[in-house]
């Protein structure tokens, strides 16, 4: 999920997706391509607006209070948790055992109050947005129902694939997760929005990651794969980088590439979209040039993720390149604070896998099945990204 | 999760319900209720606020104000950033108390 932590390299990434979006003839907007009535409110260029002036507000005014839980509240518990550390002796920069950083920190009522406001915030957006789509079902999904065979692009739906257990969780707390719920796809993109905080409205995290990513050394770019593709940003940012190839996302989601895809033939990107496992993708060996992913790792097992890095790597021609960005990919030492804030994220914000992500040894895990780790960010990143190149 | 009622495909199975949204950050139930309850009026608040500045808006601009104006009226760039200005004010000022530690005990 996307946590409400702060985005190392946030800057750049919005500095260069802003370039996309301003550059000439580079930005997609809206192209009202879509076969039903879908705007009640207008878009603001990318954005489809929400449905209602009040829902807006209330969303507008999370994004408000989780500003506000993410900086100055924040900012409060660090330094309480500073304090608490020193006054037991230990240095607050080191890390801690899960255990005992929860232990120590747990029933601070500094931190904890922080922790309400910004869950109160996470829970009452998503309650709000799944109220309104659910008193509306039949309207929103006679939308989805006319856009599954729209295109640009085109949407496959698997409906007896299996499921794994381990994607049925209500992740990050969304009401009925990625595949319980018919609108979890409109909940998480006015949802994230709020987490984002007016910084990814017109997508410009994804399109700022996108033009970041390393293309093979011969230049040739025909086939892009998006693991977990979710509601299709990236993929799409892709298509704008890449407008000759070939890109598909992939998620085990329908009610999310349901989103994906009606919002991708609103923007007229001829992007595909199917649903699929990330650890059995069904594609031929060697098919795509470039396997890339944002934020999908730490919401599926350490065993599962061992399975797509190999997935990635069969499924990549010799020379492609493996660009996964997420939580922990390259970090080491973090802080008893931090520490605390992931088995937060784990146990109340229901991040089931987010402590056997953090677990993972990624360039040990490349190695093993034949990626060649040519780049990584900064090892002290929250967040971060990691290149594997497939040798031959 | 709010049911869904509708007769169309939705393509959904079945969930594992979260299990955590009873959380207690603060040591008592009824203060995280309580503080919940704050944050969600506190949201009902500025969507009547945001609302009146649109109608504000309309007629300042002289434009017929009704239903419909209302709900699709866009603001200016330059509204946006005053009424996020606004609104944080808003939040600083009301949710500022928090940010008080007092001499509250460290930790457990």
């Amino acid at each position: 999920m996307l946590n409400r932590r702060s985005f190392v390299s946030a800057t750049s990434a919005v500095a260069a997706g802003m370039s996309l979006l301003t550059g000439a003839g580079k930005a997609i907007a809206k192209s009202g391509k879509l076969p039903v009535e879908y705007d009640p409110r207008g878009a603001i260029g990318r954005l489809e607006r929400l449905p209602q002036l009040d829902l807006e507000s209330k969303m507008d005014f999370m994004a408000g209070v989780t500003s506000f839980a993410n900086t100055a509240l924040a900012s409060a518990a660090r330094d309480r948790s500073i304090a608490i550390l020193k006054a037991k002796g230990l240095d607050p920069s080191k890390e801690l055992s899960v255990e005992a950083a929860t232990e120590i920190l747990e029933s601070d009522p500094v931190i904890g109050m922080r922790d309400r406001v910004w869950y109160s915030a996470h829970n009452y957006g998503h309650d709000v947005l799944d109220g309104y789509y659910q008193r509306n079902a039949d309207k929103y999904l006679a939308v989805l129902e006319a856009s599954d065979r729209a295109g640009p692009g085109s949407l496959e739906l698997n409906p007896d694939m299996h499921v794994p257990e381990y994607t049925r969780h209500e992740i990050h707390q969304q009401p009925g997760g990625y595949v319980g719920n018919a609108f979890a796809g409109h909940i998480y993109h006015y949802a994230t929005n709020a987490f984002y905080r007016g910084t990814n409205d017109q997508d410009e995290r994804h399109i700022g990651y996108a033009s970041q990513c390393p293309v093979p050394k011969d230049g040739n770019v025909t086939r892009i794969l998006d693991l977990g593709t979710g509601i299709g940003q990236l993929a799409v940012a892709m298509k704008m980088r890449f407008p000759e190839a070939e890109v598909t996302g992939i998620d085990i989601g329908a009610p999310m590439l349901r989103y994906a895809h009606m919002r991708a033939v609103d923007l007229d990107s001829d992007v595909h979209f199917a649903q699929r496992l990330a650890e059995d993708t069904r594609y031929p060996d060697n098919h795509f040039d470039i396997v890339i992913s944002y934020i999908m790792f730490h919401e599926v097992t350490a065993d599962a993720s061992r399975k797509i890095i190999a997935e990635a790597h069969r499924i990549l021609r010799p020379g492609g390149v493996f660009y996964p960005m997420d939580f922990n990919i390259t970090a080491e030492e973090v802080s008893a604070f931090r520490k605390y804030g992931e088995w937060k994220d784990h146990h109340w914000n229901n991040e089931r896998w987010r402590l056997e992500h953090a677990s993972l040894d990624w360039d040990g895990e490349m190695r093993k099945v034949g990626f060649a780790v040519e780049d990584r960010t900064d090892k002290t990143s929250v967040f971060g990204k990691i290149t594997g190149i497939k040798t031959a | 999760m709010a049911d869904t009622v509708s007769s169309k495909p939705t393509y959904t199975v079945e969930f594992i319900p979260s299990v955590t949204r009873n959380a207690v950050f603060l040591g008592n139930p009824v203060l995280d209720n309580m503080m919940h309850a704050i944050i969600a009026l506190s949201a009902e608040v500025w969507a009547g606020q945001r609302r009146l500045k649109v109608v504000e808006s309309l007629l300042a601009s002289k434009r017929e104000v009704t239903f419909e104006a209302i709900e699709t009226y866009v603001p200016t760039p330059e509204q946006e950033k005053a009424w996020a200005a606004e609104r944080d004010l808003m939040i600083k000022t009301t949710f500022g108390a928090l940010l008080n530690g007092g001499d509250a005990p460290s930790g457990s």
